[in-house]
């Protein structure tokens, strides 16, 4: 079981290389019992391999970014996986601003209404800033997406990279035109409670039959 | 082709917008004209790779009725509305590419700058239909109305509809309108930073300058 979780894992991590979302030091994570799986830090997202891919107890970081993962897992019931990238257009927006708006209706539905920027990598700084969406961008570094399956979480890091390029698109254009407070939490319930539902179940029951 | 193939075409259509990168997820439809009063679409909030090719589903042009269990995509109204305002379109696609969803995010027109490109969407502009919220009628008629004349469409803070004669011909068109927005979008940075090219950091510059950074 624990080696259909690590291929679900190595599946992730070659998405993000082939979409260019990577960079050092990012890590991808899946939430197994009594712990998760998690890759390691210094090996390049590209190459993760099986034996790059370690088992960490519930009370066992080695280190703050696997103490950040737990911390997510332990206060977010409806999470089961964690990604941790460094996205070109996230990573120029996260150096400058304090967060940005959902300008597209993907981004409202499965990030929330805005992406915000965590002063640091710690947990309490991460899970405060994530509070109430699936994603952050965290000041000078990267981004963290996360979702109900690995699957969802590597979506979310698809969707927020293009939710900035679009903010930074936008603003070069014209003026960014972000989507109402009333419409990104009403596209966020369907998407959540409707929209998603059957498909994230069926990819949840195919992440728990291998690795749960 | 028969309705056989014709669901095979929009299963291995979808296939080719994920490996694109056109879509994220399970966002984006497509669909192939069966006839004159029936589409084949994509059905509702299903991942293109597991989606099956009789998971698609036969609605009607007219009326928007469907046989079977599965649900039809909530966007059959936009397809449905082009086949019945362009007689000679067979296949559409919504997608989200990342250069184009930039200047739907805008909410505006933008001149297209290629001669193969104006070609293919069938104008100098592409203009913006208005903005409204997934399957409603204000999105279709807006997508309908920026259509006129054209092949292809931003739908405000949503993405984009391309449509032509084939399935393949609309992803020429889904094409043309990612390569014209970002070279629209480059070319503005360009100019303002006096380059021929530009990276991702001149980019930057840019929007930095435009946020007051």
């Amino acid at each position: 079981m624990i080696e259909t979780g690590k291929a679900l894992v190595i599946d992730c991590c070659k998405k993000l290389a082939e979409h260019k979302l990577t960079a050092a030091g990012d890590v991808v994570s899946l939430r197994v019992e009594e712990g998760m799986l998690i890759t390691d830090t210094a090996k390049d997202i590209a190459e993760v391999t099986e034996a790059d891919i370690r088992f960490v107890g519930k009370n066992a970081a080695a280190n703050e970014t696997e103490a950040t993962h737990l911390a997510i897992y332990a206060s977010r019931d409806d999470i089961n996986g964690v990604i941790m990238n460094h996205a070109p257009f996230c990573t120029g927006i996260a150096k400058k601003l304090g967060s940005f708006p959902a300008t597209l209706d993907d981004m409202a539905q499965v990030i929330g209404r805005n992406a915000k920027v965590a002063p640091s990598y710690s947990a309490t700084d991460i899970l405060k800033t994530m509070s109430g969406r699936n994603a952050c961008l965290v000041r000078g570094g990267g981004v963290i997406a996360t979702g109900r399956t690995l699957d969802e979480a590597f979506t979310g890091s698809l969707v927020l990279e293009k939710g900035a390029l679009c903010y930074v698109g936008s603003a070069i254009i014209a003026k960014p035109v972000k989507i109402s407070f009333i419409d990104a939490v009403l596209m966020r319930l369907v998407y959540r409670l409707k929209y998603s539902k059957k498909d994230q179940a069926a990819k949840l029951a195919e992440q728990k039959g291998g690795a749960l | 082709m028969t309705e056989r193939e014709l669901r095979q075409a929009v299963k291995d259509a979808g296939v080719k917008l994920l490996e694109n990168n056109l879509v994220q997820g399970t966002w984006g439809n497509i669909s192939i004209r069966l006839d004159d009063k029936k589409m084949v679409v994509t059905p509702s909030a299903m991942d293109y790779i597991r989606m099956r090719p009789e998971d698609t589903v036969v609605v009607d042009i007219e009326t928007l009725e469907y046989a079977g269990d599965i649900k039809p995509t909530s966007e059959k109204k936009i397809h449905a509305a082009i086949y019945r305002d362009r007689p000679e379109i067979g296949a559409v696609i919504h997608s989200h590419p990342l250069w184009s969803s930039a200047a739907a995010a805008a909410r505006t027109d933008i001149p297209v700058l290629k001669e193969e490109h104006k070609k293919l969407i069938g104008g100098d502009t592409v203009r913006a239909g208005a903005y409204g919220l997934p399957g409603t009628k204000k999105l279709t008629k807006g997508a309908v109305e920026a259509m006129k004349g054209r092949n292809a469409c931003f739908l405000s803070n949503h993405g984009i509809i391309a449509c032509a004669e084939t399935i393949e011909g609309a992803f020429e068109v889904c094409k043309a309108m990612e390569e014209n927005s970002r070279a629209y979008i480059e070319s503005i940075v360009a100019k303002e930073l006096g380059k021929e090219s530009v990276t991702v950091d001149d980019i930057f510059e840019v929007f930095y300058k435009r946020m007051g950074k």
